[in-house]
């Protein structure tokens, strides 16, 4: 047989009750959207802002910026990805050869 | 009477005093983070692995069916919740029950998978995975077991292959009328959201974001699962199912950017499966060309996935044994719980059974193949 639910535990599901809706049908409002969106834009023009900023500072003292890092972190990825269509290429030849 | 009356009040105070000592040491457990849970236990070995996809098979001495069963993840959670924990777990059901089972763990994307597309996992991934499947199994053919996202690839991987070797077909929570999802994806959907400011650095929509997304979905969940933890602190079952769920709730992935924005577009602005078409791959592919048998795992109180965006896909297969299966859970509830230990999983697996073929050859066809579409109950 299961323990009644205490005290603090109804009340927290009649608020919760009370208030959940309203804030599950804010959320899908036209509002709501347009607040994310410019949240998100703001977000991302902080971000660019600080790199900017961070990126004169640290090329001052000849330090690598994030940006110098996601340069970086493009070519090795660029790189990885040729090494591995030139695998692919030389497995396929392998099997034409084999059949 | 009074006699009665304080025994019954001494075995309160002394099961009260017990369940205080379990919570104290739950609870110490929890806050210096000591209760670590391991998920993903059941025996398995890496078969094969590409790019960072890694294919997993497990362990099973008593294989009683020849065909494998694939089961695709989504891309933006961790495959280990298809194994949560002992009893709890999918893939130690299916081994169980005499399945080869395999599990597509597309890992962890950084830079290198920004740029992979929609195609990169629906043509090449899945198609270099289930030629693997059926060459390391020996199979003739395998059973593809995609869950939400991953539904949707196995679905589209299908579709455009089919010709491929797949005998059978198993969406779990799988969207594929996005127009019908909650608020998250209708923001996506909005054409005042520029998606490019989503992409990080790295060129992945990041994992804190797409964890975001979800809990805007249900904006209390987070209150009501401390509630429920605070309420069952001394319940060490509770708190071994709690602390894996919020481990694998807590460890989303990045979504790879390309992919993404192809979704994005593709999926919920167009609508291409709901629609029944969609471009990929430079040609047009149609829902319509599954012809394998289907089962279609809809979840009642999926708030993530609900019913009005799983249920056409019986609907737009061509397949002749199209099943819809409508279960009393949520979204995760599908695949842990007592409830998908006990209705679940052997519903979908009965299904499978009855659709696979056995290890000596014979095909088991305690079900008949029917031309009607039809709903188990």
């Amino acid at each position: 047989m299961s323990s009644p639910k205490p005290l603090w535990r109804n009340i927290f599901d009649l608020v919760e009750k009370g208030i959940a809706p309203k804030l599950e049908s804010m959320v899908g409002t036209s509002e709501f959207a347009e607040l994310i969106s410019a949240l998100t834009k703001l977000r991302y023009e902080a971000n660019k802002r600080f790199e900017e900023t961070t990126q004169n500072l640290l090329h001052m003292w000849n330090f690598p910026a994030v940006t110098d890092l996601k340069r970086l972190s493009d070519q090795v990825s660029n790189l990885e990805r040729r090494i591995r269509d030139l695998s692919r290429l030389i497995e396929d030849m392998k099997e034409s050869q084999a059949g | 009477m009074s006699e009665f009356g304080l025994s019954d009040t001494i075995k309160v105070l002394v099961a009260e005093s017990s369940r205080n000592i379990d919570r104290a040491k739950n609870g110490f457990k929890y806050l210096i983070g000591a209760e670590k849970i391991d998920v993903g236990i059941t025996p398995k070995e890496t078969v094969w692995s590409y790019d960072k996809v890694q294919l997993f098979r497990y362990r099973n001495q008593k294989v009683l069916y020849s065909t494998p069963i694939v089961l695709v993840m989504s891309l933006i959670s961790r495959s280990y919740v298809l194994d949560l924990r002992p009893n709890k777990s999918l893939v130690e059901y299916l081994t169980k029950r005499g399945f080869d089972v395999f599990l597509v763990d597309w890992g962890v994307p950084d830079g290198f998978e920004a740029g992979n597309s929609l195609e990169t996992y629906t043509h090449e991934y899945l198609g270099r995975i289930v030629e693997n499947v059926i060459r390391i199994s020996g199979a003739e053919s395998a059973t593809l077991y995609g869950y939400c996202l991953g539904g949707d690839l196995a679905l589209l991987y299908a579709a455009s292959h089919p010709e491929a070797p797949i005998r059978n077909l198993v969406t779990m929570a799988t969207p594929v009328n996005f127009f019908g999802m909650g608020p998250t994806v209708a923001l996506l959907r909005d054409d005042r959201f520029d998606l490019q400011k989503l992409i990080g650095w790295d060129g992945n929509v990041s994992a804190a974001d797409i964890a975001n997304s979800f809990k805007l979905l249900k904006p209390t969940g987070d209150l009501i699962g401390r509630a429920n933890l605070i309420e069952n602190l001394w319940d060490d079952e509770f708190m071994d199912g709690y602390l894996a769920m919020s481990r694998w709730t807590g460890e989303h992935v990045p979504f790879p950017g390309k992919a993404f924005l192809q979704i994005v577009d593709l999926l919920i602005r167009r609508n291409c499966l709901a629609v029944g078409k969609c471009e990929l791959g430079g040609e047009v592919v149609s829902l319509s060309s599954i012809k394998c048998s289907l089962l279609n795992v809809i979840a009642e109180k999926d708030h993530i996935v609900p019913i009005e965006c799983a249920s056409p896909v019986t609907t737009l297969v061509g397949s002749k044994d199209a099943v819809e299966l409508r279960l009393p859970a949520g979204h995760a509830g599908l695949i842990v719980g007592r409830q998908a230990a006990d209705v679940t999983m052997p519903k979908i697996a009965d299904w499978i059974e009855a659709r696979s073929a056995l290890m000596d050859g014979d095909i088991v066809s305690r079900v008949g193949r029917t031309d009607e579409r039809t709903e188990l109950v």
